[in-house]
């Protein structure tokens, strides 16, 4: 006969929190913060790491605010520096989005076109795009268009393979509808087949964005003498640990605002999508 | 009442109802494959004729554009055992290779432990979920420079990047395949009377399998990126730092016979892990995966 | 028989499928009139939307032609209305911009295309309605649109395919009722497609049975039934019986022989157990 265990089993429940838990989560992760960045501090201070190399939260903050006060960076203030960044990065991004999203509805709508040369485009794709940024160099130059030209191949291929799924998920019968109607094939493209395929290019273009960040900032670190990664790079070759923390932040903070800026966008032009239940991404 | 109508045409059944006008039914794909193919050929073909003509006649810098004789010819003498200042082009894969194998084991082994642990606490998740992502959210080209500056020029840094780039994507992968266990494999298991460790062990491991491999997968081709991003910054030897290199040196031809050592090797390794999995997997239906990437 | 508006001369319908050839339909001979109210039923994949297609210029025949109006049908015929069996509301316009539609596209005034527009949405009591969008509307709620989006041009013609398919049972009288009434107001041709005997019989001047793959022509039937129709109680009107139980007997034998649709089977059932 079968003993019933010794202790009560209690079943597994999936990850459900109640709303104390929630303030117990956020009470945590304050301290948590508030901790690590305290004992990194003192570690500092004690001397127990060198402040060249690691900084402390208050060296960077105040590099920080002298940086955004207009304080002369190796010859430049900051903004010029993030305004040369950023002018590569804008470049390159109309440039490589252009281009991605004509091919890539050319590519959706023509079938031959996409059986003689996705394949191709593919495998262009399969080398890691990192590794032909020096070509880009070699070929263009220090200067401004290499740059241009790495964030154009970062941004290219995901707008790409985007607009081209989004254009290729159209269903057919709206396009059928339309030219019955008497639509003709411009009036059909326009009003039919790119608002159909507008989510999935807008989620393209949205994800090109920090692809085309990182494609600007390698491109300075492999040759440039301006530009908030060559300054981040300098900084390092510096010891310069604060400028580097500060550098950092200052893309991070970067991206994420062009980040929400084309939620913003996406929203407004997406607003006749049914709302999403719950949360898109979730780790817990 | 007769409301019934004769069909306006007698329906004809049997094989003289074979249309008049009739032409065999051909494969309309099968059809347009050799055009497909053709095209490529011509567009692939023709560039590279450009390519090498130009080289040829000098139209342009073979400095800065070199030419595919030259490249394969380059290609060639690097597989002989050519000196690439100071070592063979296979020395130069040993050392990108050997950054990336140590910088994957250490980046796999915290990123399923870590995975794990979060996965099995839901308390532990949710409160670090806005570190992880935060530290996610920075680029790795952003951190590199961090740890060139802490750990110096050479394989602890490289080591260290790919790290980044691994436990990212072996994480985030072992946490959804752990969370997504069907929790009735578990209560099951306990009902039976099965313990803590053995639970873990025969139930939510094998369960989370592959998820985990897929995490550890993708992140082959992360820890690549980073080793070569490593090799950018800092330095003195492997195919990254070889071919930064031969762009200082104007070197086109060195470039391009780099590169596709580079994209061979990274091949290898993809069929490599492919391998691997397909054993590992062996009692898997074939079933796909939903890669998480965020 | 009134004016021939399509007529198929010949029609044989070939494509490959999965690696092998399909006939969709075979030597199909058949002639829609003008003003009629004409339904095609059949079993499932017996080429009744390819006839339809072939009309709307979709697809071309293997072997004979579609003729329409006198003229042979060469691409998208722009002459006829189509409604399709999902609604295909357009997710990111407005019930009125979906409506006003096609008089966008063949240039009518703005001011005259919402008075126009506006004049079908009442008349299938949408109002109020006008700037949801189509997510925000029920299943019937979107098949009226639909359909009304297609009238709004006044086609001559409209070619219908299966558009109460996916409805419930009360939804779809109460749209067969609608559409009924539009017709009586304009009066187009319409070549219905239905899978369903009694809505077949409800609706139509005429009512074509079509044999199981490939697809033929068995029956051309007249619907002597008179006008107005009451959809709702369509079983009590003079005549509809005697019309069911005779076409049912032609249309039997091609769905219980092809294994599909039970509910026509119980339909056939009841019917004969009346008559």
């Amino acid at each position: 006969m079968a003993t019933a265990p010794a202790t009560v089993v209690r079943p597994s429940r999936p990850h459900v929190l109640r709303s104390q838990d929630r303030r117990f989560v956020l009470v945590l992760q304050v301290v948590i913060g508030i901790v690590v960045l305290a004992s990194w501090e003192l570690a500092i201070a004690a001397r127990l790491a060198q402040p060249l190399i690691f900084s402390s939260p208050l060296r960077i903050a105040e590099r920080m605010v002298s940086m955004l006060g207009g304080e002369i960076v190796y010859g430049r203030t900051i903004f010029d520096h993030i305004g040369v960044t950023f002018q590569q990065i804008a470049i390159g991004y109309a440039l490589g989005a252009s281009a991605a999203v004509v091919l890539g509805y050319l590519f959706g709508r023509v079938r031959l076109l996409r059986r003689m040369f996705e394949p191709i485009i593919l495998a262009l794709f399969s080398i890691p795009k990192i590794a032909l940024a020096p070509l880009f160099v070699l070929v263009l130059g220090i200067g401004l268009w290499s740059k241009v030209g790495i964030v154009f191949i970062e941004v290219f291929f995901v707008v790409f393979f985007n607009t081209m799924k989004g254009v290729l998920e159209v269903i057919e019968e709206y396009v059928h509808i339309a030219r019955i109607m008497g639509a003709s094939r411009w009036q059909t493209s326009r009003r039919v087949i790119i608002p159909a395929a507008l989510p999935s290019i807008l989620i393209g273009l949205k994800m090109g964005v920090p692809f085309a960040i990182i494609g600007a900032v390698l491109g300075e670190y492999i040759a440039s003498n301006q530009g908030l990664g060559w300054f981040i790079l300098y900084s390092t070759n510096s010891f310069d640990a604060s400028g580097l923390w500060a550098g950092i932040l200052l893309l991070v903070g970067i991206t994420w605002t062009l980040g929400q800026l084309v939620n913003v966008a996406q929203a407004r032009m997406l607003r006749w999508q049914p709302p999403r239940r719950g949360r898109s991404v979730s780790v817990a | 009442m007769d409301s019934a109508r004769k069909p306006q045409v007698a329906t004809v059944r049997g094989a003289d109802a074979l249309p008049a006008a009739g032409r065999p039914l051909r494969n309309p794909l099968a059809a347009e494959q050799r055009i497909v193919l053709a095209g490529q050929a011509v567009l692939i073909g023709g560039l590279l004729l450009v390519w090498e003509y130009a080289g040829q006649t000098g139209l342009i810098n073979v400095k800065l554009f070199s030419h595919p004789s030259d490249v394969i010819g380059r290609i060639w003498s690097m597989l002989a055992g050519e000196d690439l200042h100071g070592h063979t082009v296979f020395e130069h894969l040993f050392a990108t290779g050997q950054a990336l194998a140590i910088g994957f084991s250490i980046g796999a082994v915290l990123g399923v432990v870590l995975g794990f642990v979060l996965g099995r606490s839901a308390l532990m998740a949710r409160v670090f979920e806005p570190y992880l992502l935060g530290v996610y959210s920075i680029p790795k080209i952003a951190i590199a420079p961090l740890f060139v500056l802490v750990f110096g020029i050479g394989l602890e840094s490289k080591i260290a990047v790919v790290v980044m780039g691994v436990f990212f994507m072996v994480f985030f992968n072992t946490f959804a395949g752990v969370v997504g266990v069907n929790e009735e494999f578990v209560n099951i298991a306990r009902i039976m009377g099965a313990r803590g460790m053995s639970v873990t062990r025969r139930i939510i491991i094998p369960a989370a399998l592959p998820s985990i491999m897929l995490g550890l997968k993708m992140g082959v081709p992360f820890g690549v990126i980073g080793a070569i991003i490593g090799e950018y910054i800092a330095a003195t030897q492997g195919i990254g730092w070889l071919i930064i290199r031969s762009t200082s040196f104007f070197d086109a031809s060195g470039l391009f016979a780099a590169l596709f050592y580079l994209v061979a090797a990274t091949w290898l390794l993809s069929q490599l892990v492919s391998r691997i999995e397909a054993r590992v997997l062996r009692w898997q239906p074939q079933r796909r995966q939903e890669l998480v990437t965020y | 028989m009134t004016q021939p508006v399509i007529e198929y001369e010949h029609i044989t319908k070939q494509f490959w499928s999965q690696g092998s050839e399909v006939t969709a339909l075979q030597n199909v001979s058949l002639t829609v009139g003008e003003n009629e109210f004409t339904s095609i039923v059949g079993p499932s994949g017996c080429g009744k939307t390819t006839l339809l297609r072939l009309a709307a210029g979709l697809e071309d025949p293997t072997a004979g032609q579609t003729v329409f109006r006198g003229v042979p049908i060469d691409g998208i015929n722009t002459r006829a209305g189509y409604v399709t069996q999902d609604s295909n509301l357009y997710p990111w316009m407005t019930l009125r911009q979906n409506v006003e539609f096609p008089l966008e596209i063949q240039g009518v005034r703005a001011g005259e295309r919402r008075d126009r527009a506006d004049e079908f949405i009442r008349m299938v009591g949408l109002e109020g309605f006008e700037n949801h969008w189509p997510y925000q509307l029920s299943g019937g709620m979107q098949k009226r649109g639909s359909i009304i989006r297609t009238m709004v041009y006044e086609p001559s013609v409209v070619l219908m395919d299966e558009p109460f398919g996916p409805l419930d049972a009360q939804t779809r009288m109460v749209l067969q009722h609608d559409l009924l009434r539009i017709w009586g107001e304009k009066r187009q041709t319409i070549l219905f497609i239905t899978h369903d005997l009694t809505e077949a019989i409800a609706m139509s001047d005429k009512v074509v049975v079509m044999s199981a793959r490939p697809g033929t022509i068995k029956a051309v039937y007249d619907i002597p039934i008179s006008r107005p129709r009451d959809v709702f109680q369509i079983h009590n009107q003079a005549g509809f019986t005697e019309v069911y139980g005779e076409i049912w007997q032609t249309f039997r034998s091609e769905v219980v022989g092809s294994g599909a649709d039970t509910a026509a089977a119980g339909q056939g059932g009841a019917a004969a157990g009346v008559a």
